[in-house]
């Protein structure tokens, strides 16, 4: 961009928000660069810059963390949001377990602010201390946690969102049961930028509980561990979550990773319950050890230039894990075995081709499931698509966006047509 | 009263879904005047019956070609009036669409008909060591359709979240009879919007759930039911807050306060409750049989040191029906105090229980009602009951008034007008209380795109906008 144009552009923006990028690859969305970095620091701020933008007719794309920015690139010239000025609890009450913060309050920070009261907010999806709670709410992105516990979208009691024409909206509230209106806060949430910004948010909370354990059975080939993990899946015991991780840490192979919660008495019970009967190994983590662990587990198909997400029904695990692991030969894997969800990466992106994504993708739809990119060059995602054709949600989606967002401002190209 | 659908289409109805399930005498109609709401009255203009989706999405575009409103409708026990006909509209009723489709253990989900009844999903289910969580107090009536309307809750919501958590996919058919896909257990939600989450709680007014599928947990391997009684509602209250703070995480949490406790000992549902105790909590734990005893025993301490009179202990299923009674039945239980009852429901976070309940209390005695309170404690929503006579034309305007003041109160404290019996009619007039015109209308925005001729269920939900105009 010519000096003249990036000033032209500060112009349209409130005074000091907006700078333009001297790492514009470290803001880069979908491989396309951004003109430059728009940083609200209020919900005031946040409407100027969309109707700035909306003047200067380039889109805006909102980021937390940039930890999951998706791996589509807006259809013309945008700048990105940052959240990072609109961050900070803003009311914590620990007895009625709710807690309301700014969007670009780091899960980081929330989880330290939380830990002191003994609670905590039950979600783990990968690079999870990397993230915002506005790009958890944007996202709507669950880790293993969420079959157990429930997704972001079952955590967020109350919004405050900005439309793409600028209007402020006050969704929900801060209280645990609300159907006053139609449910637009699940509207919301999972609409990664395209309906609204997201400038801050109310979550419910959960006690920490007394006994957070790890379950950790190992097998020479991933293949073997799958009997195992389709029987807890299957049992009577709820686990808090059961990841499947291939190639195993440091040590190759596969490892079932079963997360036990709850007193003492009860998680002895469990482990034992779930392991009768059967005549493998299981190696008991506990403490910071079962943290980190629960913490590799939820990146370790997180990180590489094709990072893909394939769902199916939970009895496919079987199917879907061989599937994926000819269409991404020695693809790290994750399979979040309670949600039948599996996310695969591979470093190196010549591995993989388009071809053999598309036929991944059919195999798995053929299963009733599905596959999204989350991450991979822009040549393939123009070739493959981010999402399949059954993950869009036609002409109700499409129509649903033009109301929130009529001048297509927002996250341009991306996500729902 | 509306003019009678024209014959011509009555005969198309008749052609689609059989003559014997198009309902036009009116004193066959008088079923579908009211719904649990049942200080109001709206005939319908007539019923039709359907089987399956192609009869409901048949009859959706023959209504929609005439101009004519429709009204869902599941089995009728909805609390705010959201079944009711307004003027000139049919009730589709899912009465007779009641088969399980499919019951998938390996995957722990179902697919059904809206007809379904909610007990009856959790009955097919426990063979397989299933069952289906929402268990709203209507659950031996209410349908599953009716749940996904009203996004209902129950007394177990606090450890297990509300309808919207376990519904996984809806087949729906809209206004103009279009069937449409949403969700679907395998599909990846991360892929587009939760429209699923969206169509749940939309009470009727987006379209009409066909299909419903949802998720389905393993019963819990145990169960510890206790009983509480305190002289007063405030150490109650304590008790559950000290619950909560301790880390505990009880499947329930409610309380009933000592004009229930009395309505209940007085009628056939008497559960053995001292009348002369202030409060009745129930606290409730279940999962791994081998943690429950620590977690009940630390409860009662609990409740003990905060005041309890005594602690009961369900030893055994039936001791747990028992003590669960008096909850379940309060509702019927007052039903020999006063000719008519008024349910409120509303939610305040948890810590504002104490204070908002003595507002209540204040707001009946200034208006000289009677009020009992039954609430879910460990979510902060409240139930209200109002007991009145409607031939009495001075308490029913003091109904009304305590209502809203009580809306008002609750509000106020930071809580919103329904936590789980819908806005309907009843409420309407209470959407500004919580909203301002900018989310109001991008609710009206979102039921546009979803009912663009303004045709299914009209009239429901969002304000008035005439009445509006003239305020």
């Amino acid at each position: 961009m010519s000096p003249g144009a990036a000033a032209a552009l500060e112009g349209a923006f409130p005074d000091g928000t907006f700078e333009a990028p001297v790492e514009a690859d470290a803001w880069a969305v979908g491989g396309a660069r951004p003109l430059g970095i728009a940083s609200p620091g209020s919900v005031d701020e946040l409407r100027q810059v969309l109707a700035g933008a909306a003047r200067a007719g380039v889109g805006v794309v909102p980021l937390g963390g940039g930890t999951d920015r998706g791996c589509e690139a807006p259809s013309g010239p945008f700048v990105v949001l940052s959240t990072r000025r609109l961050a900070g609890i803003e009311d914590y009450e620990p007895a009625d377990l709710t807690v309301t913060a700014a969007a670009g309050t780091s899960l980081a920070d929330l989880e330290r602010a939380l830990t002191e009261r003994g609670q905590w907010l039950p979600v783990d999806p990968p690079h999870r201390h990397r993230r915002t709670l506005g790009g958890l709410v944007a996202t709507g992105a669950a880790g293993p946690l969420g079959t157990t516990y429930g997704a972001p979208r079952d955590h967020v009691l109350g919004l405050t969102v900005v439309t793409g024409d600028g209007r402020v909206l006050r969704l929900g509230g801060r209280v645990m049961k609300n159907v006053a209106g139609f449910d637009l806060v699940k509207l919301v949430v999972g609409s990664r930028g395209t309906l609204g910004v997201v400038a801050s948010a109310t979550v419910r909370l959960f006690p920490r509980p007394e006994e957070d354990r790890a379950l950790v059975i190992r097998g020479v080939r991933p293949g073997e561990l799958i009997p195992l993990a389709r029987a807890v899946a299957t049992s009577p015991v709820v686990p808090a979550s059961a990841v499947l991780v291939a190639p195993a840490p440091g040590r190759g192979g596969g490892a079932l990773i079963v997360r036990l919660q709850g007193a003492s008495a009860a998680v002895d019970a469990d482990a034992a319950r779930i392991l009768a009967g059967s005549a493998v190994d299981a190696e008991r983590v506990a403490g910071p050890d079962a943290s980190a662990l629960f913490d590799t587990a939820a990146d370790h198909a997180a990180h590489g230039e094709v990072v893909v997400r394939a769902t199916a029904l939970p009895a496919a695990l079987a199917e879907v894990m061989s599937a994926v692991a000819e269409a991404l030969p020695d693809a790290a894997v994750a399979a979040d075995v309670l949600a039948g969800r599996i996310r695969a990466a591979i470093g190196d992106a010549a591995r993989t081709s388009a071809e053999a994504l598309a036929t991944l993708r059919t195999r798995l739809e053929a299963l009733g499931g599905s596959l999204s990119l989350e991450r991979a060059p822009s040549e393939l995602v123009a070739e493959v698509g981010a999402y399949g054709a059954a993950g869009r949600s036609g002409a109700l989606a499409a129509s649903l966006r033009r109301r929130f967002d009529p001048g297509r401002v927002l996250s341009p190209g991306r996500f729902v047509a | 009263m509306s003019p009678p659908l024209p014959d011509s289409l009555l005969r198309r109805l008749r052609e689609l879904v059989g003559a014997e399930h198009v309902i036009t005498d009116p004193d066959r109609l008088l079923v579908y005047e009211a719904d649990g709401l049942t200080a109001y009255r709206w005939p319908p203009r007539g019923v039709v019956l359907p089987a399956t989706t192609e009869e409901v999405s048949a009859v959706m575009r023959l209504l929609h070609g005439s101009g004519i409103p429709v009204v869902p409708r599941g089995a009728g026990t909805g609390l705010s009036g959201g079944a009711l006909a307004p003027e000139g509209a049919v009730v589709v009723g899912t009465a007779r669409m009641t088969r399980i489709l499919s019951l998938d253990p390996a995957n722990r989900v179902a697919r059904m008909q809206p007809g379904v009844v909610n007990t009856r999903l959790s009955e097919a289910a426990r063979p397989h060591g299933l069952y289906y969580a929402p268990d709203p107090s209507s659950q031996t009536a209410c349908t599953i359709g009716g749940n996904v309307a009203e996004n209902s809750g129950g007394p177990h919501c606090l450890k297990y979240g509300v309808t919207s958590r376990y519904i996984t996919g809806l087949t729906v058919v809209l206004g103009d009879g279009e069937v449409v896909e949403l969700g679907g257990a395998g599909h990846d939600p991360e892929s587009g919007y939760d429209l699923v989450g969206l169509f749940v709680g939309s009470e009727g007014c987006f379209g009409l759930a066909v299909e419903i599928e949802v998720r389905l947990l393993p019963l819990p391997e145990g169960v510890r039911t206790l009983l509480a009684i305190f002289d007063t509602l405030e150490d109650a209250g304590r008790a559950v807050t000290a619950v909560v703070g301790a880390g505990l995480l009880p499947a329930a949490l409610e309380i009933m306060d000592q004009s229930s406790i009395r309505a209940v000992e007085a009628s056939v549902f008497a559960a053995g409750y001292p009348t002369d105790a202030g409060a009745a909590l129930v606290v409730e734990f279940d999962g791994t049989e081998a943690g429950l005893e620590a977690d009940a025993e630390r409860a009662e301490g609990l409740c003990m040191e905060h005041g309890a009179r005594e602690v009961r202990r369900a030893r055994n299923a039936a001791e747990r029906e028992a003590l669960w009674k008096g909850r379940k039945k309060a509702f019927g239980a007052f039903g020999r105090l006063a000719p008519d009852l008024i349910v409120q429901d509303a939610t305040v976070p948890r810590t504002r229980l104490p204070d908002v309940l003595a507002r209540i209390l204040e707001i009946g005695a200034s208006h000289r009602l009677r009020v009992a309170n039954v609430f879910h404690a460990g979510d902060g929503n409240l139930h209200p009951k109002l007991l009145f006579d409607r031939r009495d034309a001075d308490e029913l305007a003091r109904v009304e008034a305590a209502s809203r003041e009580i809306m008002e109160a609750c509000v106020a404290a930071g809580g919103t007008i329904t936590g789980e019996h819908g806005v309907g009619v009843d409420k309407r007039k209470y959407m500004r209380l919580v909203y301002g015109t900018a989310e109001i209308e991008a609710m009206r925005a979102a039921k546009e795109v979803f009912d663009p001729a303004g045709l299914v269920n009209p009239g429901k939900v969002l304000p008035d906008p005439e009445a509006e105009a003239t305020r």
